[in-house]
């Protein structure tokens, strides 16, 4: 199989995961294809990064399958994707410039210029061991070393976490120029679902070890309707309630009722479904 | 191989800037004390502190992100390991005048069945040094019970080594036994 042509980058079909009885992960499936910036979102304990950790081989699934570039995971596939793992943890008493010794020597296509800028945008210093980095800094390091691997896929988990939100910004076109020659994928995990939608093709929504949607962006706003709670509708299926509106799902993608939604509706009437809550009685 | 020479290179690095403290002072205790119980005592806690003490404490993911297979971690690690363990046979033998390729080869039978253990152990989620610390006093004792004609573990044990045969064939075998259930059930949490 030429690799080089294959559509979906990353394919997973019904993966479950158990943890000491408890259930994590529930008959998980989706598929990235090449060139997209898809993102799991969900709310925490979500099922997200137990996702990711199945992905890059950290962790097998108990039941199903997972297929990277066509082919199962191995030594040569995990050399054309590159990892940020969520809790920022770093090798101890490594310094910038070791890290960059290691990534260098693990990534074939490293590119030492991009790193280079990098690290004089954001005034990192090398000589400091990155365990000493803040959060933040920590975070914009990763991106750097990610970045600078040019790996074909990235999965990147919560990678605008910790980081203001100037610097976010900047981080988020820095993904989005990423993939702009259509020859790259990254897959990104995110809780924080605000600032998604600027980048992202496509996305999965996932509660409870599940994924409950999955689309590409553009089809899942015309699949979807925001109606108010006094408007009268006569089709499409009520997803969820959003305080005072309903996001609606339509079976006619050319019908005139309410306005289309944004993701973040979208994401949100999904998540909270039919059920309201509020804690003061109006 | 270019690939091969990477990344042993990478997680040689990694290891030695995050362990060097432990490494140099255990190398040193082992030609301090060339007695073989004692060596072998410090080559267990050495090998627990590299990969079983990572998969143990939950950091291995740090390596699995990075282009690293399971296999790839076990066999490189193994090879560290072992490469200590000759390095100190090699220097306390020209130190104290011993037969250094009986150590050598002892050493060997030692580190390959002490390191399958350990990482035995982690597979399972127990303990990286405990539990194969409670494997090397019993292994021990169940060798030193009668002689190598009423009592066959001793010519296996990879404390003992009775046979110096039997204990390779008997490392060799934890030890793949070892790396397959590692490569199949990875880190436990």
């Amino acid at each position: 199989m030429n690799m080089s042509n294959v559509k979906n980058v990353v394919e997973v079909e019904k993966i479950r995961k158990n943890f000491g009885g408890k259930i994590v992960l529930n008959d998980v499936s989706f598929n990235v294809r090449k060139g997209e910036i898809f993102a799991l979102v969900g709310p925490n304990g979500a099922g997200k990064t137990t996702t990711l950790r199945c992905i890059f081989g950290d962790l097998n699934p108990d039941e199903g399958e997972i297929r990277i570039f066509g082919s199962k995971l191995n030594s040569k596939i995990k050399m054309r994707m590159a990892v940020m793992n969520e809790g920022r943890e770093t090798f101890r008493r490594l310094t910038g410039q070791e890290y960059i010794k290691i990534w260098s020597n693990l990534y074939p296509n490293w590119n030492d210029k991009l790193m280079s800028s990098f690290v004089l945008h954001y005034g990192l210093d090398l000589r400091e061991r990155v365990e000493r980095y803040s959060l933040g800094m920590k975070t914009i390091f990763m991106l750097g070393l990610i970045i600078s691997s040019s790996s074909d896929l990235l999965i990147l988990d919560e990678p605008t976490h910790h980081i203001d939100p100037e610097i976010r910004m900047e981080m988020l076109q820095v993904l989005k120029d990423y993939t702009s020659h259509g020859d790259k994928t990254i897959i990104i995990s995110s809780h924080e679902i605000y600032e998604l939608e600027e980048i992202i093709t496509s996305f999965a929504i996932m509660k409870e070890g599940k994924i409950i949607y999955s689309d590409s962006i553009d089809e899942a706003k015309t699949k979807h309707r925001i109606v108010g709670k006094d408007e009268k509708v006569h089709e499409g299926e009520i997803i969820g309630i959003l305080n005072d509106e309903y996001l609606l799902r339509v079976e006619n993608t050319n019908t005139d009722v309410g306005r289309y939604p944004t993701f973040r509706e979208i994401v949100l009437g999904y998540l909270r479904g039919k059920v309201s809550f509020r804690i003061f009685e109006t | 191989m270019r690939m091969l020479m990477n990344k042993i290179e990478a997680y040689f690095l990694k290891e030695f800037r995050e362990k060097s403290l432990v490494i140099v002072i255990l190398f040193t205790m082992m030609f301090l004390i060339p007695a073989n119980w004692f060596r072998f005592f410090f080559m267990l806690l050495i090998i627990s502190s590299l990969l079983p003490r990572d998969v143990h404490h939950g950091r291995v993911h740090l390596l699995s992100s990075l282009p690293f297979s399971r296999s790839d971690l076990f066999w490189i690690s193994y090879i560290l390991a072992t490469l200590i363990g000759i390095s100190t046979s090699l220097v306390t033998s020209t130190i104290w005048f011993l037969n250094s390729g009986d150590r050598i080869v002892s050493m060997l039978i030692f580190s390959s069945a002490y390191f399958g253990i350990c990482m035995l152990s982690v597979s399972f989620g127990l303990d990286h040094f405990v539990i194969p610390l409670f494997v090397f006093f019993g292994g021990g004792f169940m060798g030193s019970l009668g002689t190598s004609t009423t009592n066959p573990y001793s010519l296996v044990s990879p404390v003992y080594q009775g046979s110096k045969l039997g204990s390779l064939v008997f490392s060799l075998l934890i030890l793949i036994v070892s790396w397959i259930i590692f490569e199949r059930k990875g880190a436990p949490k």
